[in-house]
């Protein structure tokens, strides 16, 4: 059996106590295996087959459906017949446009097995085979970014929708992104209209600031700081800005600054402000849709919607890093580091030859590499099992 | 609970008061369709029917005691129930909740709370406002079209939202018209009632006759142009951005204001007047249809295609026809 196999079987076998999936014969499961088979609709009865499912096929994926359904196994949507869906928040790093998601880059020609670091150059240099395989890899400061996102999403999720702690599941997927899913009954039953609408909350893609700032009569409509949603939040940071600005640490724009007092009566106690000019409204306008940009919470928001969903089984293990794809609770999520704490295969050292340049990387606070492409390196699988999956090393 | 006046049920024959009357008269069907009291009920009840097929709004009936005001709501949906026509209950359900926002536009809060807890919703008065919780908002709002409505604007807290009195009215508009929508297995019918049916059909009939569905053969278009051709023609009720983003898309790929109008002609609460005038009015403007991260925001976008506007899918595609 290939040594990775045996090492993800390994797991399974050992910690087959952590897997678990609320309510399993219910879900769709699907698992893709080492030699790239897709195995879906399938059902169980409980958590037992289901640890007993992994340790016997130890898959390369393994996942189960965010929907609960009369007939799981069912080939079909229609069959299936879904009976209620968590709704699922996706956060991905690859969405976040953070330089450091880009850390240790590197292409591989699929023709000649030519290699090199950085972005995939138009055709091989080597061979011009156009070709190319595009590796990434896994850096901290990238999934550093995409926990930052994870923490204001459950605060958006618990000051506004009131969920929190045991309605919520949080779980790193064991690559670059976390899934946060919501158990609460009162929220399984919505269309997909309604998860994109909270979909498009969180994401503050639906916020106009022409909805918050306007004209009323003579005065000035204006969010208040003790409101709810991006509302309070967008008037607690105006709020913020302008007593920042009152002790000389925040430059506003001379509109605003000239109505300071005001506008503090206004957004702080909705004391209304009279004849407000067109500059005030714009500029106002304009820091509320600052203020919305940078908090926003950037999820892929096509995810949400889609009740035929399925995400990775809480702590199985991801097939591109070996990962853990690790329950969390909010408390754990906020010192949680992926590449320190989400390590689940074995210190057992493997032999490993890299085909593509392997950049320097930590695991569980050893460092390893860099590597150039070519050489064979001695190491213990939960670092091996990263270049391997990674595409950038095979076993000799 | 404070003690609600009997007299609801006139206005409200879908609550829980209905309910009770229904079961304390004993009504049955063959009452509905045989009883000479209820002869008004049916007459009213076919009214009705035939107001949400031509897109009018009846009114005759707000006079009616509470019994009958039951019995011709009950006919109503047993009728479209055996009809039993997607179309048609569409027009139906949003003629009944048209016509319920008529009366609960001008009702008190605590009203509206109770109509709002009889339709699934939790409904908390504060002063001149009122919390409804965040699941009920949700069903309710996202068929509403308009910025004000999305909850990014919204004062939201703890899994409620804050509504003036009015907007609570119109969501529970909503909330009917999406209960009424809910299926319902089709009733075997006497006599009389079917004869009611057969008029409707009739007259249902000729208004899908009127509606002109040949269809010129089709450009290349994105999924969600695609999507939202479909939902007018199936005559669903459609928000606004979705109405402004189908009719700015096909102006500028060359449709004429007439081809568009007609598309929209499905749609349960199609006025011949307003759609030509809104279509006009964004084809006079030469407006854009809004970009795909402002289609994303309004939930219309259905995939990604790797476009920025739905103007440039498809292209070279276009192009080549």
């Amino acid at each position: 059996m290939n040594p990775l196999r045996a090492a993800f079987r390994e797991y399974y076998a050992l910690r087959s106590r952590s897997i678990f999936v609320p309510r399993v014969d219910l879900r769709e499961i699907m698992m893709v295996t080492f030699d790239g088979t897709v195995i879906r609709h399938v059902s169980v009865r409980n958590l037992e087959s289901l640890r007993a499912m992994l340790a016997r096929e130890a898959p390369r994926h393994a996942y189960y459906s965010v929907g609960l359904y009369e007939r799981p196994a069912a080939k079909s949507m229609a069959e299936k017949g879904l009976k209620a869906a968590e709704v699922l928040f996706d956060i991905d790093a690859d969405h976040l446009g953070v330089d450091e998601c880009d850390y240790g880059l590197a292409w591989r020609c699929k023709s000649c097995g030519e290699s090199g670091d950085g972005p995939s150059p138009d055709a091989c240099p080597k061979c011009g085979s156009q070709d190319l395989e595009r590796l990434d890899w896994l850096s901290e400061g990238c999934l550093e970014a995409a926990k930052r996102e994870a923490i204001r999403l459950l605060e958006i999720l618990e000051s506004d929708l009131g969920v929190s702690g045991e309605e919520l599941m949080v779980y790193y997927t064991g690559h670059r992104g976390y899934h946060v899913r919501i158990l609460s009954e009162r929220f399984l039953g919505l269309g997909k209209e309604e998860r994109r609408e909270l979909a498009s909350h969180v994401s503050g893609l639906s916020f106009d600031p022409r909805e918050v700032f306007y004209v009323k009569g003579s005065a000035l409509a204006s969010p208040r700081a003790d409101e709810g949603g991006w509302r309070g939040r967008v008037a607690r940071e105006i709020l913020r800005l302008l007593e920042e600005s009152g002790r000389g640490k925040a430059a506003l724009p001379s509109s605003v600054a000239k109505r300071r007092e005001e506008l503090v009566r206004a957004l702080g106690e909705g004391v209304p402000l009279i004849n407000p000019t067109p500059a005030l409204v714009r500029d106002l306008r304009r820091m509320a849709h600052e203020i919305v940009q940078a908090r926003r919470v950037k999820i892929d928001e096509m995810v949400t919607p889609d009740t035929s969903r399925l995400t990775r089984i809480p702590n199985s293990l991801h097939g591109k890093t070996g990962l853990r794809a690790m329950a969390l609770s909010p408390d754990e999520l906020r010192d949680f580091q992926p590449l320190r704490d989400a390590v689940g295969l074995s210190g057992d050292q493997i032999r490993v030859f890299t085909t593509a340049p392997v950049p320097r990387f930590r695991v569980k606070g050893e460092s390893f590499g860099p590597y150039e492409p070519g050489v064979g390196v001695d190491l213990p699988m939960f670092a091996a099992a990263l270049i391997l999956l990674k595409g950038r090393g095979v076993i000799p | 609970m404070e003690e609600l006046d009997p007299a609801l049920a006139s206005r409200y024959p879908f609550t829980s008061l209905g309910e009770r009357l229904i079961e304390s008269e004993g009504l049955t069907e063959e009452d509905l369709a045989y009883d000479p009291l209820l002869e008004q009920s049916r007459r009213h009840a076919k009214g009705r029917l035939l107001s949400a097929v031509s897109g009018g709004l009846y009114l005759e009936d707000l006079h009616l005691p509470p019994l009958d005001a039951v019995a011709t709501y009950l006919i109503v949906r047993l009728v479209s129930s055996w009809i039993g026509d997607p179309f048609l209950s569409r027009l139906v359900a949003e003629h009944e909740s048209k016509r319920f926002h008529r009366l609960a536009r001008d009702e008190p809060l605590s009203v509206l709370a109770w109509l709002g807890r009889e339709l699934g919703a939790t409904v908390k008065p504060d002063g001149e406002r009122a919390w409804v919780d965040l699941p009920s908002y949700l069903r309710a709002a996202a068929g509403l079209g308009g910025s004000r409505w999305r909850l990014a604007n919204r004062d939201v807290r703890r899994g409620r939202v804050l509504v003036e009195r009015r907007e609570l009215a119109r969501l529970l508009q909503e909330l009917l018209r999406t209960h009424l929508l809910r299926p319902t297995p089709r009733p075997s019918l006497p006599p009389p009632l079917k004869d009611i049916g057969t008029e409707v059909i009739r007259r249902l009939e000729e208004r899908r006759a009127s509606i002109q569905s040949s269809r010129p053969s089709r450009q290349i278009m994105p999924p969600c142009i695609e999507k939202l051709i479909e939902k007018a023609e199936r005559g669903e009720n459609m928000s606004h951005q979705e109405r402004f983003t189908l009719a700015a898309y096909l102006l500028k790929v060359g449709w004429s204001v007439g081809r568009v109008v007609d598309l929209f002609r499905s749609a349960p609460d199609f006025k011949e007047r307003v759609a030509r005038y809104q279509v006009s009015h964004i084809a006079k403007r030469g407006y854009n249809p809004p970009n795909c991260e402002t289609l994303r925001g309004w939930g219309i976008c259905v995939e990604d295609c790797g476009v920025k506007s739905p103007l440039s899918y498809g292209r070279r595609g276009r192009r080549r026809r």
